[in-house]
């Protein structure tokens, strides 16, 4: 496994002034997985992955690219590296039509692998001279994710995508990503509320609580035993510690 | 008629200027978000390099120089300038502008007018403050259009500027570079999670911008030649072309450029015409920049983009300040003990000290408690002296009334321009207030019918049969005048801690902090405005009309642009935020002790205007809580360390990373 | 990162100071090797600011020099003036004569300078005596007697001079530029207009500031109304050439009127053909044809001025401070006993039918001029720019006299 590890996170403090948000995150993604993290508001997902990416400096352990501690990267240079992150407000700019974010996704002109993420898209094909501040939520949705992989990332964070969203719209949209991060071998984490949907689509789940990782498991176990799921969701923070990292065995 | 077109044409060689510094202030402000006042200096600075070259050889350096031995031609000494322009843009870039990217927009405005004027400083310098003739690059013609008569050169050299600007656009169009930096301006997060590196983009545009404004000026400046103070101050007009197009299209740039350079020629024909009133002959066009920026700022203030950026350092805190007795006092004694000690120019110094003291007072009201940015006090205070002269020489109203009546005079000019305050903030009403103080220096203070040219004196002060007098014989600075400084400065003061302490201060950091929570917890933040623009203005009034007294004489030049933002940079450095902060400023200030203490050493002269330009940026970089800030966490630090006897308890660490802060509410 | 942007910046602001802290030119030793207190004299000349003329100040230390080495100091005494640099703002004026005040000097030379009103009240206060070659803000020269002397006149003797000269040469219209100033709005509504009313002549001013002078639009500008005559009243040197080629390049062919200027005419060569022009004093340009005693002084201010590193700078200002203060020289030379303020005020209130450098004779009695007890003299010099930019008195005899009555009653 370690040398098929994309992304990894070793015992990762991450949070705001000096208060962690997130303590002891360990997990890890490899090429063609897909990781659901989970949690309640609050958890600390969203800012586990801004630490991921360099856009919240870590306050303890570190973050790992192919082996590679990313230290004190900037944010712009950990997104080269190939690590991108699609935010929760889809990182998406009003202003610039649909072609223009395409064309400052690929590095070069790709029009192979434009024709290829277009394909999972189609809609956006369409809509090539609309600017992205005129288009529906699951366009944008949309266009957030195909610009991502038109980069031709190796791991992919998605930021809470079914915000917002008809629930089917979102799921034509996973299983669309799932298929072409394993047909790329990008490694993928998924931040969700939608815990279903989520761990419909995953190889794995983690769920966080109170900035702690609280459960993790294969998603298919995490799907069966839902009690479990529930608990780790709705337990006190007296109760999460830091041996409480519960791994869900067969 | 077809005199109205030629001199239409004949305005467009500043039409050209504009254009270039107006791209070029789009650029910067799409790509960073910040607003260059420093633009025409710096595009200054290249068409500098490229005259002294043509005039005698010679490579003027920021330090020292190289002389070439011959004079180059045209174009080896256009390609220097524009290879200056690319550094210079670079050192900006990286020294100044860019430390603050995420830091207030305070900061970021402060940082850019102490740039102006360390670079108009540097270049009185190193060129002299005089006109220098200026090669021109382009050759001296004209074209017959329907019969008329129409110089080329300017037409020529609006095209090339034109051009230019659409070069630019198609960078912002077409290019990967230049769409990112579209993009950057509307979300930098977003830009930067998709690989780009928003700094290295603004590093890009700030050198565009610094090449497209020296292209324009070395080209304009051989109508006029070059000097140091016009230019700087184009930008002012520059900036009003840039709001004409909601900082947004170049298209509209190009246009309200040629617009507004055209009609600045034709009133400049106008004004010479015998029906033109005689009391707008002077300083009518640079009305004109200024009217258009009120005007649209009210009618788009809000829907103006500003640029949503990754802000993470915080305003300096305010001490609210408390009235304690002993030090009260002691400073009291210190003072008139430091006034009856000394004589002369030292006491001079020391009482201008304190009037300098009372302007910086005026922008820690504004700026550091109600986070108002304007550039306007020496505006206000120029007011008030002028009214002075006028009160006690034409109406003959005494001493003290005359002062409070100025001081209100400049109160209510304060509280006119509070009103643009209602609906915008941050950089632009530092805009408007910079365009209100150019307006009222060459449109007011200069004005014949205002001022006439014996002067303007002002009358000695006599309170109940004492003589107030600045001076007498031979004693240039009688001690009765400095205690009378003296007394009227601590009634300021202590009016100011009682406003700080009390519930209006409350209300001044709260609307600073943030408007919207600060209304919606019941405080009128209108009202909060006003009265935060009429204390402010009211203390420069009150400071402008002891500048009058103590000089005896007034003139436009006592109060130009130039003076106010000089202030304004004492009052950052001594600290913004408390009265500690304007007691330093006054003793660094212009004319004052320290000032006069240094000009018996070496001519300070020309070097002060640069020494505090520097200074500013590096407060504003690094401490913007300024010296007094900085003192007092200094003694505070001793404090702790005597009080704590040493064994202070390391604080948790789990991190070897610095903090990041939150984002800040401002 | 801050840290070291601290440290750069500290070290080039150290630099930059530093490096300005070298010697300047003229600062060699003009004492001319006398022994025995200096006698003090404080020069204020327009040196930096956006309506400088750095000439004057020079002709001041060329005259020091000369005063010191060529006519054996004042009575043995080594002259020393102390040069304060006005930049066109009262408030250098006010901490120059502050300056003044507190190092004795026995008198204030006014080196043209435009500021000098904002001084007045200081000098005045402190019984100093203000001594110039001309006046150029009404303040000063408007002075009671005994307090200011101007040898070859007030300001109304360039406002009358000019006018006079328009109307001998049947001039009606003219179109004059003058910088912007409100002590120039002054001059022009007082003393311009109602002169030129007086003698038949409609003159259309036009203000121009300074630091924005487009020659183009200037000379456009004058032109529109077609006059007869074109040109200054006072501008910069600069300014006056700039406005004068492009009078010239538009198409002017009448008479150029180009106040005192004078460097347009090397700078210009042919094209400065037919200009007139109203200095106060013979102007190094006008040697040709001067009488010979003038030549003699002129080639010893050349001289002077060679001796300074200055011998480009030999304009009108530069010989009006030169001038100047050599006739101070002389007639204090002629105090017996202490030289300070009162002796030399009585000193000058004594001059009678002296012949000034390069000028006019003068008698200093106040009565030369009506209303203008500072006044030493009423008499003008005019000259037309010849094709071989030589400088030829329109009147033969060189100064004429003008009438004072035609100037309105002084206020």
């Amino acid at each position: 496994m370690p040398d098929d590890v994309l992304l990894e996170t070793r015992d990762l403090a991450a949070g705001y002034n000096g208060v962690p948000a997130v303590r002891g995150l360990t997990l890890s993604v490899g090429p063609g997985e897909v990781v659901a993290l989970l949690g309640p508001n609050g958890a600390g997902k969203t800012t586990s992955l801004l630490a991921m990416v360099g856009l919240v400096a870590p306050l303890a352990g570190e973050v790992r690219v192919r082996g590679e501690p990313l230290g004190r990267r900037k944010p712009h240079q950990i997104a080269r590296v190939g690590v991108l992150l699609v935010p929760d407000d889809r990182g998406i700019f009003f202003g610039l039509t649909v072609r223009e974010h395409l064309r400052l996704a690929g590095r070069k002109n790709d029009p192979s692998r434009e024709a290829q993420v277009l394909d999972s898209f189609p809609v956006l094909r369409g809509l090539d001279g609309r600017k992205a501040g005129l288009m529906s939520g699951g366009e944008q949705q949309m266009l957030a994710i195909a610009k991502a992989l038109l980069a031709r990332p190796k791991v992919l964070i998605i930021d809470e995508m079914s915000l917002g969203l008809a629930p089917k719209i979102v799921q034509e949209m996973l299983p669309a990503i799932r298929d072409l991060a394993r047909a790329d071998g990008i490694g993928v984490v998924l931040v969700e509320q939608h815990i279903e949907l989520a761990l419909s689509i995953a190889d794995r789940g983690v769920i966080l609580n109170h900035g702690r990782v609280v459960l993790r498991g294969a998603a298919s176990d995490l799907l069966r035993d839902r009690h479990l799921v529930e608990a780790a969701y709705f337990g006190a923070e007296e109760f999460a510690s830091e041996n409480d990292d519960k791994t869900l065995a067969v | 008629m077809q005199t109205y077109l030629q001199f239409a044409v004949l305005g467009l060689g500043l039409g050209a200027i504009y254009i270039g510094l107006g791209t070029g202030l789009l650029l910067v402000h799409r790509a960073t978000g910040i607003i260059n006042f420093a633009q025409g200096a710096m595009a200054m600075w290249g068409a500098y390099v490229f005259a002294q070259l043509r005039l005698d050889g010679t490579l003027m350096l920021p330090i020292g120089s190289i002389d070439l031995g011959r004079r180059p031609t045209v174009a080896v000494a256009a390609l220097i300038g524009l290879v200056t322009a690319v550094l210079l843009g670079l050192v900006a870039h990286y020294l100044v502008f860019r430390p603050v990217r995420n830091a207030p927009v305070l900061a970021q405005v402060v940082v850019s007018v102490a740039l102006m004027i360390t670079i108009q400083a540097l270049v009185v310098l190193r060129f002299g403050p005089n006109n220098i003739k200026v090669d021109s690059i382009l050759p001296e013609g004209s074209w017959s259009l329907a019969g008329i008569e129409l110089s080329s050169r300017e037409i020529l050299m609006t095209l090339i500027m034109a051009a230019l600007s659409a070069v630019v656009w198609a960078y912002m169009r077409f290019t990967r570079a230049g769409v990112a930096t579209r993009a950057a301006s509307e979300n930098e997060r977003a830009a930067v999670l998709m690989g780009f590196s928003p700094d290295r983009l603004a590093a890009v545009a700030q050198v565009i911008a610094s090449v497209l404004g020296t292209v324009a000026v070395t080209l304009g400046s051989a109508l006029t030649g070059l000097n140091p103070e016009n230019y700087t101050l184009l930008v002012v007009p520059a900036l009003a072309v840039l709001l004409v197009a909601r900082m947004e299209s170049i298209g509209i740039v190009v246009v309200a450029a040629i617009v507004l350079g055209a009609f600045q020629s034709i009133i400049g024909l106008l004004v010479t015409k015998p029906w033109w009133p005689v009391w707008a002959q002077s300083g009518f066009d640079q009305i004109i920049p200024f009217a258009v920026v009120m005007v649209i700022l009210f009618v788009l203030g809000r829907r103006l983009p500003s640029r949503g950026s990754l802000q993470t350092v915080r305003l300096p805190d305010v001490v609210i300040p408390r009235l304690r007795l002993v030090p009260a006092v002691v400073l009291a004694v210190v003072g008139v003990a430091a006034l009856a000690l000394t004589s002369g120019s030292y006491r001079f110094g020391i009482t201008t000290s304190i009037i300098v003291m009372l302007l910086a007072l005026s922008y820690v009201v504004l700026t550091g408690y109600l986070g108002q940015i304007s550039l306007a006090q020496g505006a206000f205070a120029g007011a008030a002296g002028f009214t002075l002269s006028k009160v006690t020489s034409n109406l003959g109203v005494p001493f003290p009334l005359s002062v409070i009546l100025c001081g209100l005079v400049a109160s209510a000019l304060g509280m006119l321009v509070a009103l643009p305050a209602f609906r915008i903030r941050g950089a632009q009403l530092a805009i408007v207030t910079i365009a209100a103080a150019l307006a009222i220096e060459r449109f007011v203070f200069n004005n014949y019918s205002l001022t006439p040219p014996e002067g303007n004196p002002i009358a000695a002060a006599t309170l109940f049969g004492i003589n107030l007098s600045v001076r007498e014989g031979r004693d240039l600075s009688r001690l009765s005048f400095s205690l009378m400084v003296l007394v009227i400065a601590a009634l300021l003061v202590w009016m100011f801690i009682r406003l700080a302490s009390g519930d209006t201060g409350r209300a001044f950091l709260a609307v600073r902090a943030n408007e919207r929570a600060a209304a919606s917890s019941g405080i009128n933040v209108r009202m909060t405005k006003l009265i935060g623009f009429g204390i402010s203005a009211f203390i420069a009034g009150i400071a402008g009309c002891l500048i009058g007294l103590s000089r005896g004489q007034l003139s436009a030049e006592s109060f130009t642009v130039f003076a106010g933002l000089q202030v304004l940079a004492v009052a950052y450095l001594g600290g913004i935020t408390s009265v500690g902060g304007a007691m330093v400023a006054g003793v660094l200030g212009p004319l004052g002790i320290v000032y006069v203490l240094l000009r018996g050493v070496f001519d300070l002269g020309a070097y002060y205007p640069l020494i505090s330009g520097l200074g500013l940026i590096l407060t504003a970089i690094l401490n913007p809580v300024g010296v007094a800030g900085a003192t007092r966490e200094q003694v505070a630090w001793v404090r702790r360390r005597l009080s704590r006897g040493g064994t202070a308890e390391p604080p948790p660490v789990a991190d070897a990373t610095p903090k990041p802060k939150e984002p800040s509410h401002v | 990162m801050k840290r070291s942007l601290a440290a750069v910046a500290c070290a080039a602001a150290v630099a930059l100071t530093a490096a300005g802290c070298g010697s300047e030119p003229g600062s060699a030793d003009s004492s001319g090797g006398l022994s025995g207190d200096p006698v003090l004299i404080g020069v204020q000349a327009p040196m930096d600011g956006a309506a400088a003329y750095p000439q004057s100040g020079y002709g001041a230390q060329a005259a020091e020099k000369y005063v010191n080495e060529k006519l054996g100091g004042i009575n043995g005494r080594p002259l020393k003036i102390q040069l304060c640099a006005g930049d066109n703002s009262p408030e250098t004026a006010i901490n120059c004569a502050n300056e003044f005040v507190s190092s004795n000097v026995a008198a204030v030379f006014d080196a043209y300078d435009a500021t000098m009103g904002a001084a007045v009240p200081i000098l005045t206060s402190a019984k100093i005596p203000i001594i110039g070659q001309l006046g150029g803000q009404g303040i000063a020269d408007a002075l009671p007697a005994g307090q200011a002397f101007y040898l070859s006149g007030p300001l109304e003797t360039s406002a009358l001079g000019s006018m006079t000269i328009l109307n001998q040469l049947g001039k009606k219209t003219a179109a004059l530029a003058v910088t912007e100033t409100p002590s120039s709005h002054g001059y022009v509504d007082r003393l311009i207009q109602p002169i030129a009313k007086e003698l038949g002549i409609t003159v259309s001013p036009m203000y121009t500031p300074t630091s924005n002078m487009n020659f183009n639009v200037m000379a456009a500008t004058e032109l529109s109304g077609n006059p007869d005559v074109a040109g200054l009243i006072a501008l910069p040197e600069d300014g006056c050439t700039g406005l004068i080629k492009a009078l010239r390049t538009q198409g002017f062919t009448g008479t150029v009127f180009a106040g005192s200027c004078s460097q347009f005419v090397t700078d210009l060569g042919g094209q400065a053909a037919g200009a007139v022009v109203q200095p106060r004093l013979w102007v190094p340009a006008s040697k040709k044809n001067a009488p010979a005693e003038v030549q003699t002084q002129l080639d010893d201010f050349a001289a002077a001025m060679d001796a300074i590193d200055r011998g480009d700078e030999q304009s009108a200002r530069s010989l009006y401070s030169f001038g100047g203060m050599v006739d101070l020289a002389k007639i204090i030379s002629g105090i017996r006993g202490e030289i300070n303020p009162d002796t030399v005020t009585t000193a000058m209130t004594q001059v009678k039918d002296y012949q000034t450098f390069a000028g006019p004779t003068v008698t200093c009695d106040g009565k030369q001029w009506p209303g203008r007890p500072s006044s030493c003299s009423h008499k003008g010099i005019f000259f037309e720019v010849q094709q071989d930019g030589s400088l030829k008195p329109v009147d033969p005899n060189g100064f004429i006299d003008l009438d004072p009555s035609k100037v309105p009653a002084a206020a």
